[in-house]
């Protein structure tokens, strides 16, 4: 048959193929093709397929990276945002008390203050009195002193013996009259 | 033998008291026998025990201070109101001394009373119901 195909100068012998060597070549084209693909494309493709794997390993890891980073910097401004409401919280509680306590303070003081004054001004007032007192009685005592020296020049014993039997007049009448 | 003043003071008294009484002669038996005896201290609260006794018999010595001397007639009175503050006195007694400090008016001492009517103890009086009464209000 493959002579008369070979013979034929019709069909592919008409092209000057020959059948014959078409079959050799190819049986040994797959032949040369089973060899590569069982020794050099197989191992090829799994060390493309390792390296394709590897990749996308290394793309999924990087993917996760960046998530993870991401997650991580959602986590850490959370975070800062936190930290910095606390401290917001703690500045303002700060000031409150500080505003308290220096409150308190001005109000101690200005108390203190006031009773500092209360005091003083009793302790004035009583100074004031007490001088007041003894100038009172510095002068009833001088004006006692003058109406005597006064007296004691003007009465002469006439008077005196007049002024004696009148006192002595009234006691009488007290005496009575009691 | 040792005497007490209350004891002298009794003889005293009971001399002064005598009808036919020699001052000078008395007076001078006091002084010595107070000078001998170391008595011129006491001197004072005997004559007050003196007058004490005297005015329990009826014999009231009245000290009169006066700027001036008193006149009879205020002498008078003053014995007069002498008698009614003291009604069982028999006998008054007035021993007249001047104290120009006085001012005016009398000043009676007895023998366990005062009786100051005087200006002295009238102007006393002003200052100390002045100051008083500045000290209360």
């Amino acid at each position: 048959m493959i002579n008369n195909f070979a013979t034929s100068s019709s069909g592919l012998g008409a092209l000057g193929i020959s059948w014959s060597a078409f079959v050799v070549q190819l049986i040994t084209f797959v032949l040369a093709f089973l060899v590569l693909k069982k020794y050099a494309i197989k191992p090829i493709i799994k060390i493309l397929d390792d390296r394709r794997a590897k990749i996308e390993q290394g793309v999924s890891l990087g993917d996760s990276m960046v998530k993870k980073e991401q997650e991580l910097e959602i986590k850490v401004s959370q975070q800062l945002h936190q930290a910095r409401v606390k401290a917001d919280r703690i500045i303002s509680d700060a000031e409150i008390s500080a505003q308290t306590i220096i409150k308190e303070a001005e109000d101690k003081a200005v108390s203190k203050a006031d009773v500092l004054i209360k005091e003083a001004k009793e302790k004035i007032n009583f100074e004031a009195n007490q001088l007041r007192r003894q100038l009172e009685s510095d002068v009833i005592s001088l004006i006692s002193q003058t109406s005597g020296t006064i007296l004691k020049k003007k009465l002469d014993s006439k008077e005196d013996q007049l002024l004696i039997s009148k006192t002595l007049k009234e006691e009488q009448a007290s005496y009575y009259g009691n | 033998m040792a005497i007490n003043r209350l004891e002298l003071a009794g003889v005293i008294a009971t001399s002064t008291m005598k009808p036919n009484l020699k001052q000078k002669h008395l007076s001078n038996q006091i002084a010595q026998f107070i000078l001998n005896n170391n008595l011129v201290d006491e001197l004072g609260s005997i004559i007050r025990d003196v007058s004490a006794i005297r005015f329990r018999n009826g014999i009231l010595d009245v000290k009169l201070l006066s700027a001036f001397e008193v006149e009879k007639t205020n002498l008078d009175e003053i014995k007069s109101l002498v008698s009614s503050y003291f009604p069982k006195v028999k006998k008054i007694s007035i021993d007249q001394v001047i104290d120009t400090n006085l001012i005016g008016g009398i000043r009676l001492e007895f023998p366990s009373q005062l009786l100051d009517l005087s200006v002295r103890s009238k102007l006393n009086q002003l200052v100390r119901f002045t100051t008083k009464e500045r000290i209360n209000t």
